[in-house]
């Protein structure tokens, strides 16, 4: 009699632990689920990075993709075609006109590592030969040193890997960087070119630039396509 | 122990224990680590003085070739002793809002070095290309030097603590840390009350080490278990905000707070181990007792 009530004693003192940590562990995650619901939504925003990316890692951050732009192309061409979209980052175009000293690669996104590489395209605007306003800025000592030299009725040729764009000078601009007005998307087919006003020391408030319009589009066809006609 | 009108009671006494126990140990971990002197400590220990000039530098590099100004201008006069002191003072001012609960704000550390070379580079810059001296030129100078001050105030946030009380978040934070040495100081002697609660309700006296080993074992172990998960799975690394002197302030806060919180908690466990360990020799002692009394 005394063994059994020795056995069920020694039951009772190793379930007892078990039974107290799962009415613990009960009562807690009841409890939780209400300020667990409203901490859910800052933690997210505060621990969204799931590749959990050192910032001290060279591997991280910024990815800049070089392309080489077609300049030769020969096969036929059309006025329609197919886009193709660029990632932030990568270089997607190069700018050309006889006033430019150089061939001025566009990069997709704004970065001050892209600045220091080309010129930027604002990923809030169109990509060249698309509907509404493409929004291409550089700095004014490097790649947009000869955008001021720009008139009325100059020629300016976007060339990608997907087509060559034609946009011709329109209006020069001029104004402060926080009016928006030139650089929001519109629904009119239009190219916007601007940098900083040469300033005498600091940073320049006040921007220049020009708007340019499409005047030819020659959407590169594919082999397939070609084959087909 | 056996008795119902004992062992419900003893349960009821022991999950609440267990909670208590749960609360005060993270109490305790914020009143020890959540201080100025500790979080000044962990930012030098990590160089994150380091990281805040490296950052200031790397601004003034690619700034450079837009304000024409060198980042020489700049770099020369701040040192990275200076950069350290900005910190630590900024730290300073946050636990200060902390504790009295009123606005942020952070007088910018003076340095004369970096104000005389501004000058310097704007004179010599006037002089050579004759611009003239003008109200215009002063503005400037002035505007160049305040932007200065503020760059490095910025990159020394290393909390974003300007941030925090744009989003209201600093008041909320100060609410909490006014009251936290009142709270762990209520947290233990409603540990002290549960386990005096324990001793009345169980007559044999040595069961309360069997229901306080108990308590403190399964605390720490619910204690451990996501404290563990979190830095195993380096759950902080998914900070957001990748700016490297911010990123490196609040990830080694986090770790190093859990870090604590994991060692508060293995001492529970292993506390409550050896209080189960006592009580199971105590009754072995006693039962050999009995025994020889019966004979």
């Amino acid at each position: 009699m005394n063994k059994k009530i020795n056995s069920r004693s020694i039951v009772l003192h190793i379930a007892t632990p078990f039974i107290v940590g799962a009415i613990t562990c009960g009562i807690l995650l009841l409890a939780a689920i209400k300020p667990v619901d409203k901490l859910k939504v800052y933690l997210n925003v505060a621990f969204m990075d799931d590749l959990k990316t050192d910032p001290d890692d060279e591997k991280s951050g910024l990815i800049i993709r070089d392309n080489k732009i077609i300049s030769d192309y020969t096969g036929t061409t059309s006025d329609t075609g197919t886009f193709i979209r660029p990632r932030y980052g990568e270089m997607y175009a190069e700018i050309q006109c006889e006033k430019f000293s150089v061939v001025i690669p566009v990069y997709w996104g704004s970065d001050i590592q892209l600045l220091e590489r080309g010129a930027c395209q604002s990923t809030g605007s169109v990509i060249a030969g698309d509907k509404g306003n493409s929004v291409i800025s550089a700095h004014e000592d490097t790649f947009f040193a000869d955008l001021s030299s720009l008139e009325k009725g100059d020629a300016i040729t976007i060339r990608t890997n997907y087509g060559v764009f034609t946009y011709k000078v329109k209006e020069k601009i001029q104004f402060n960087k926080n009016d928006s007005k030139y650089v929001v998307p519109s629904k009119d087919t239009k190219l916007t070119l601007y940098t900083c006003k040469k300033n005498v020391l600091g940073s320049a408030d006040e921007r220049v630039g020009v708007i340019c319009e499409l005047i030819e589009k020659k959407f590169y066809n594919s082999p397939a396509e070609d084959t087909a006609k | 122990m056996k008795k119902i009108s004992n062992y419900i009671p003893s349960v009821i006494l022991c999950v609440l224990l267990i909670i208590s126990l749960l609360g005060t140990s993270a109490l305790i971990v914020a009143d020890v680590r959540l201080t100025s002197e500790e979080t000044i400590e962990l930012a030098q220990k990590e160089d994150i003085d380091e990281k805040s000039y490296a950052a200031i530098d790397k601004y003034y590099k690619e700034k450079a070739s837009a304000t024409g100004i060198p980042s020489e201008v700049f770099m020369g006069s701040i040192t990275k002793e200076y950069v350290r002191d900005v910190i630590d003072s900024q730290i300073e001012a946050t636990y200060r809002v902390f504790e009295s609960g009123r606005a942020y704000s952070h007088a910018s550390i003076p340095n004369p070095e970096l104000e005389a070379s501004i000058e310097k580079f704007f004179n010599d810059y006037a002089d050579k290309t004759n611009y003239p001296k003008d109200e215009k030129f002063e503005t400037k100078l002035k505007e160049t030097k305040t932007q200065a001050y503020k760059t490095i105030n910025s990159n020394c946030d290393i909390f974003k603590v300007d941030s925090m009380q744009s989003h209201g978040l600093l008041s909320k934070i100060s609410k909490f840390y006014r009251r936290k040495t009142t709270l762990t100081v209520i947290a233990a002697v409603f540990d002290a009350l549960m386990i005096g609660l324990i001793l009345l309700v169980n007559k044999r006296k040595r069961d309360v080490l069997y229901w306080v080993g108990i308590s403190a074992a399964i605390s720490g172990i619910i204690g451990l278990i996501p404290a563990i998960h979190l830095v195993r799975t380096h759950y902080y690394d998914s900070f957001s905000i990748k700016q490297p002197q911010v990123f490196a302030a609040y990830t080694k806060t986090l770790y190093s707070l859990t870090d604590t919180f994991i060692r508060v908690q293995a001492l529970l466990l292993i506390s409550g181990a050896v209080l189960i360990v006592l009580y199971a020799l105590c009754c072995r002692f006693f039962k050999g007792k009995t025994a020889e009394n019966q004979k």
